[in-house]
C-alpha cells in the first residue's frame, strides 16, 4: 500500500500514474490542505494529528510513502518517520523546504551554495544589503512559484520588494514572516528532474528554462525545452545537482531541482524533493522521453528491475519537449484567445492545457503557477521548437495571444 | 581508392545557409550526386536573419507563389503552408517566420534524404572569411575560428552585409538610446523606450514594419528618409503573363544601347506590358509625388479598387532587368540601376495593402507622420534626441536605423576569393555561369548564388531570382560531373 502525501497540483497527476498501473494507493491529506477527488474505492485519509494519521496508515499495511506535492514534504517526512519506513533523512527535512537552510547544508557538506541572508525586519534587511552586491534577490523564505521574487538593481528597489512580500500571504496558503536575501546568480537557469532509490540518483529530465525580467524586477518564467544529449558542462551540472540530493538527504523518489550555470560553475536555486510542477499532462512528455517524471517514478516503486535497466541505459530521449508558460502582455479581462489557432500550426506543437478562462481575470499573469495556460511542443530539431517559441512568444507579448477587455481610460 | 577534395562532389561547402544556401542544398540533395556537404553558417541552416523576425506583421516581400526554394516547383511554400493549415493566398505576403519555418522544414527534410543516400551533412556554425586554392587543386575554406575546410566545391550563398546607419548617427554608435539594426525586432523593442517617441531612419520596407512593430506597442514614430518618401501600394505581385512578357523582351534588348536609349526602350516595353494587364491610363494609377501622407492614402485607395495593374508587371522588370543589364556591362548596369533606383524600389518593394492600411489607421490617430531627414541629429541631457528640420525641431527618446543593409562584397586578391573586407576594386562579377576567376583562364568549381552577385545581376535580394541561380549552378555542377540533365 503507497500513501501518496498530498495529492494536489501536479501529485495530482502523480496519483493517476499510480492509478493507471493500478496500484494500492491511500490518499493522505494534511491540515489545511483541501481533499481532492479520489477514483472509487480509494481510501482517503485526512488528518489532523499526525500520530493518529501514521497508526491508520500502519493498520492499512501502508509500505510506502511518498510526497505528491510541495505541500506534502514535511508531512511524507514525517509519516515515513513514525512509520519507520524508507525515506529521505529525517534529520535534513527542514533544510529540504527551508531555502535558508537548504543553502546552509550546502555549504557544512562542502557543496556550492547560494549565498543567503534572513530577514524580518527593515533593520534587518538594511544590514543585509550592506553586505550583498547588487543586483540581488528578495524572495519569500517559504514559497513556490516565483511568488512575490525579485531581482533588485539597488536598496530601493530591495526595499519595495521586501515591503511587498514580508506579512503577506503567499502562494502556500502561509504568512511571509521571513523574506530571503540572495546574491543574484549570473547564468542561464537549468532544470533536472531525478528519481532516487536507495541513495542512487537516475537522471529522468534536464532543461534549459527561458526566464525574462520584468521591469519591476519580476523574474518571469516563459518555457523550458528539454536536452537530448548531455555535453561536458551538462555532465558537470547534474553532477552537481547529485551532489546537492546527497547533501540535503534526498535518498527515495522525485526531485525537481532549480540550478543556474554562472561563470563559475553550477549553483542551486533550489531542490524540491517532489515531482515537477505545475501541470504533468503526461502525454508530451511521454512523446519526448518515453516517460514523464510522474510515471518515472511509478515505475521506480513497482518495477524496480525495468527502473535499474533505465538508470544503466542512460539519458538519450528521442526528442526535444518544450513546456511554454502561455502569458497576457497586461493584468485585464480575457476576452478571447485568437493566438490559439496560431499557436496549433506552429511546426514542433503537441497541446496545450490549463487555458484561461474567457470572460475571467487573466490569472497570476507574472508567476509559475500555469494558470494561464501551457503549451507543449514536442520536436526532434531544437532550433525548430525555439523558432516557434520566438514567434509565440513576440505573439504573447504584442498583446495579440490573449485578447483583453479594452481599458477605461 | 578514397576520393580527395578534388574530387568532383565529395565535399561541397556551402557558404550561407539562409533561404539561398538551403535552396543550394536541397538541389544537391535532391540529385544526388554529391557525397558530402558542409554548411556554413553561424546561424541554424534555414533561420537566417533575413526572415529571422518573429512578429506575425513582418511579411515577406513577395509572395508565397513566388517564394519556392525549388525552382522546379514555384508553389512549394504554399504547398508546405496549406499541409499547416495556414490560410494562405498565392499572391499575398505571407509573415516571414513562415517563410522561415517552411526553409527549416524542408531542410530537414532533405538532410533525412541525403543521410538515406549516403550523403553526409554537416553544419558548422561559423563565418567564412576566404577562399583559397589548395594545393592538391581543391579549395580551402577559411573560418572565423581559424579552422579550415577542405572542399571540392564551394558555393558562396552569402546574404546581405552590415546594417548602413545613416550619416548622421555614425557618431552616435553604442549610444544606449540608438538601435543601429531593427533585428531582431525583439531587441529592438526592448532598446526602444516604452511608450516614447522613435526616430525610424528609412523609408522602406524595413522602416515601415519598424515603424509598424514601433506603434502596435504603443510608441509614436516619425519615419525619415532622405526623400521622405513612401513605397507604393501594392496588393500582390503575381507571375503573369504580361510579366513573361516584359522579361522576354527586356532580356532581348541589345547591351549595347545607348544610355537615353535604354531608358526609352526598357519605359514603352514597361507601359506596354502594363497596357496588356488593363489599359488604364498610368495617371489613373501611380500618384504623382507630393504630401507622403496623402500619396500613401491615394495609392491605399487605388489598391482598394484593384486600380494598380503596374503591380502585374513587377516580376518581369525584375527577371528582365536581371537578363538585360549583365549584357550592358558592369558599368552600364550599375549607371542604369542609378538613375532608375527610386523608382524601381518605390515599385518593386511596394508596400502590402495591410500594411498600408495600418500606416494610414496610424497617420490619423497622429502616432506616425512621414518626413525627409533632419538637418541634424543632437543627444540631449536626458538620454534622448534632439532632430531639427528647417522649419521645426523635436525630441525623441530613441532612434532607430532602418536603412537597409549594406551590399556583401565578396573579391578575389591573389589566389583568394575575400568574403569580407572593402576591395579597391569593386564587387566580383561572376562569370555568365555564376563561377568565380581566380586564375584566369583556369574554371573554378565556385560559385556565387544569391545576392553576393550583385556584381552582374543587379536585383538580387529575391528568392525567386537566387533559388533559379542556384539551379543554374546545379546545372553547371552536374555537367562537370558528367551527369545529364
Amino acid at each position: 500500500m503507497i500513501a501518496l502525501v498530498n495529492p494536489v497540483s501536479s501529485g495530482a497527476e502523480l496519483a493517476r500514474a499510480f492509478h493507471e498501473r493500478g496500484a494500492a494507493c491511500v490518499h493522505v491529506y494534511g491540515p489545511g490542505v483541501p481533499v481532492g477527488p479520489a477514483p472509487a474505492g480509494v481510501r482517503v485519509v485526512a488528518y489532523t494529528d499526525v500520530t493518529a494519521a501514521a497508526r491508520q496508515l500502519r493498520a492499512l499495511g501502508v509500505s510506502v510513502v511518498v510526497a505528491a506535492s510541495e505541500f506534502g514534504v514535511r508531512p511524507a517526512d514525517e509519516l515515513a518517520r513514525l512509520l519507520e519506513l524508507p525515506g529521505n533523512d529525517y534529520a535534513l527535512s527542514a533544510a529540504r523546504r527551508d531555502k535558508s537552510l537548504m543553502m546552509d547544508r550546502l555549504r557544512q557538506q562542502g557543496v556550492r551554495a547560494t549565498r543567503t541572508a534572513i530577514v524580518r525586519t527593515t533593520a534587518e534587511l538594511d544590514r543585509a544589503l550592506a553586505d550583498f552586491p547588487f543586483p540581488l534577490v528578495i524572495k519569500p523564505r517559504d514559497s513556490a512559484g516565483s511568488d512575490g521574487c525579485r531581482v533588485c538593481a539597488g536598496p530601493e528597489q530591495a526595499r519595495a520588494a521586501f515591503a511587498q512580500v514580508i506579512d503577506e500571504r503567499n502562494l502556500m496558503g502561509r504568512t511571509n514572516d521571513a523574506v530571503l536575501v540572495q546574491e543574484y546568480l549570473d547564468g542561464p537557469q537549468f532544470i533536472v528532474n531525478t528519481v532516487s532509490v536507495g541513495g542512487r540518483h537516475t537522471l529522468g529530465e534536464l532543461y534549459a528554462a527561458r526566464i525574462d525580467r520584468q521591469a519591476g524586477g519580476a523574474p518571469v518564467f516563459r518555457h523550458m525545452i528539454s536536452a537530448r544529449t548531455l555535453d561536458g558542462p551538462d555532465k558537470e551540472l547534474v553532477g552537481y545537482v547529485f551532489d546537492c540530493l546527497d547533501a540535503l538527504g534526498v535518498s527515495e523518489g522525485a526531485a525537481h531541482t532549480e540550478v543556474r550555470r554562472t561563470p563559475d560553475g553550477p549553483c542551486l536555486v533550489e531542490v524540491n524533493a517532489r515531482v515537477m510542477g505545475p501541470c504533468l499532462a503526461p502525454d508530451a512528455y511521454f512523446a519526448a522521453f518515453g516517460y514523464s517524471h510522474q510515471h518515472l517514478v511509478v515505475e521506480s516503486m513497482l518495477d524496480p528491475a525495468a527502473f535499474a535497466l533505465r538508470d544503466a541505459a542512460g539519458y538519450g530521449p528521442d526528442r526535444h519537449v518544450a513546456k511554454v508558460f502561455l502569458r497576457a502582455h497586461r493584468d485585464g479581462v480575457i476576452r478571447a484567445a485568437p493566438g490559439l489557432d496560431l499557436l496549433r500550426r506552429l511546426p514542433g506543437f503537441h497541446s496545450v492545457a490549463r487555458l484561461a478562462g474567457i470572460g475571467g481575470p487573466v490569472p497570476d499573469r507574472l508567476l509559475t503557477t500555469g494558470a494561464s495556460g501551457i503549451a507543449f511542443f514536442v520536436h526532434e530539431d531544437p532550433a525548430t521548437i525555439e523558432n516557434a517559441l520566438r514567434v509565440l512568444h513576440e505573439l504573447e507579448d504584442a498583446g495579440q495571444f490573449y485578447q483583453l477587455e479594452p481599458v477605461d481610460r | 581508392m578514397r576520393l580527395s577534395s578534388t574530387t568532383p562532389g565529395e565535399q561541397v561547402v556551402i557558404i550561407g545557409c539562409g533561404m539561398t544556401g538551403v535552396s543550394a542544398y536541397l538541389q544537391l540533395v535532391r540529385h544526388g550526386v554529391v557525397r558530402g556537404v558542409t554548411l556554413i553558417d553561424p546561424h541554424e541552416p534555414g533561420f537566417g536573419p533575413a526572415f529571422g523576425s518573429a512578429h506575425v506583421h513582418a511579411l515577406c516581400n513577395t509572395p508565397a507563389g513566388d517564394t519556392s526554394l525549388l525552382p522546379d516547383r514555384p508553389d512549394d511554400l504554399c504547398d508546405y503552408l496549406r499541409g499547416r493549415g495556414w490560410p494562405h493566398d498565392r499572391a499575398a505576403f505571407v509573415p516571414r517566420f513562415q517563410a522561415a519555418q517552411y526553409a527549416r522544414t524542408r531542410f530537414l527534410e532533405h538532410r533525412r534524404t541525403a543521410q538515406a543516400r549516403g550523403i553526409t551533412t554537416r553544419h558548422v556554425r561559423d563565418r567564412a572569411l576566404r577562399v583559397t586554392v589548395g594545393p592538391g587543386g581543391g579549395y580551402l575554406v577559411h573560418l572565423a575560428s581559424g579552422d579550415v575546410l577542405p572542399a571540392s566545391e564551394v558555393l558562396v550563398c552569402v546574404g546581405l552585409g552590415e546594417p548602413i546607419v545613416p550619416m548622421l548617427m555614425t557618431p552616435y554608435v553604442g549610444h544606449p538610446a540608438f538601435v543601429p539594426t531593427p533585428y531582431p525586432a525583439a531587441a529592438m523593442l526592448r532598446q526602444a523606450q516604452p511608450g516614447g517617441d522613435v526616430l525610424v531612419l528609412g523609408s522602406r520596407l524595413s522602416a515601415i514594419e519598424t515603424a509598424l512593430l514601433l506603434i502596435d506597442s504603443g510608441r509614436r514614430v516619425v519615419i525619415s528618409s532622405p526623400s521622405g518618401e513612401l513605397p507604393a501600394v501594392r496588393t500582390r505581385l503575381a507571375r503573369t503573363e504580361p510579366a513573361a512578357w516584359l522579361a522576354a523582351q527586356l532580356g532581348r534588348l541589345a547591351g549595347d544601347l545607348p544610355d537615353p536609349a535604354m531608358d526609352r526602350a526598357a519605359a514603352r516595353l514597361l507601359v506596354r506590358a502594363i497596357r496588356r494587364v488593363r489599359p488604364l491610363a498610368l495617371r489613373h494609377q501611380i500618384v504623382q509625388a507630393g504630401d507622403p501622407h496623402e500619396r500613401l492614402r491615394r495609392e491605399t485607395a487605388l489598391a482598394e479598387t484593384d486600380d494598380t495593374p503596374w503591380q502585374d508587371v513587377v516580376a518581369g522588370v525584375i527577371d528582365g532587368l536581371n537578363e538585360w543589364l549583365p549584357q550592358a556591362g558592369p558599368a552600364r548596369a550599375a549607371a542604369f540601376m542609378k538613375r532608375h533606383r527610386s523608382l524601381i524600389s518605390r515599385y518593386v518593394s511596394a508596400i502590402p495593402l495591410g500594411s498600408a492600411r495600418r500606416l494610414l489607421d496610424a497617420i490619423d490617430a497622429g502616432r506616425l507622420t512621414v518626413r525627409t531627414y533632419p538637418a541634424g541629429v543632437e543627444p540631449t541631457a536626458d538620454g534622448g534626441w534632439t532632430a531639427t528640420w528647417d522649419d521645426t525641431s523635436r525630441r525623441f527618446d530613441t532612434v532607430v536605423a532602418a536603412a537597409g543593409n549594406h551590399k556583401r562584397t565578396v573579391h578575389v586578391d591573389g589566389d583568394a576569393l575575400h568574403l569580407d573586407g572593402t576591395p579597391a576594386t569593386g564587387p566580383l562579377r561572376p562569370a555568365a555561369d555564376l563561377r568565380v576567376v581566380i586564375r584566369p583562364p583556369a574554371r573554378e568549381r565556385i560559385w556565387l548564388v544569391g545576392p553576393s552577385t550583385h556584381g552582374r545581376s543587379p536585383i538580387t535580394n529575391y528568392l525567386h531570382a537566387a533559388a533559379g541561380q542556384a539551379g543554374t549552378v546545379f546545372v553547371n555542377f552536374l555537367d562537370q560531373v558528367g551527369v545529364s540533365v
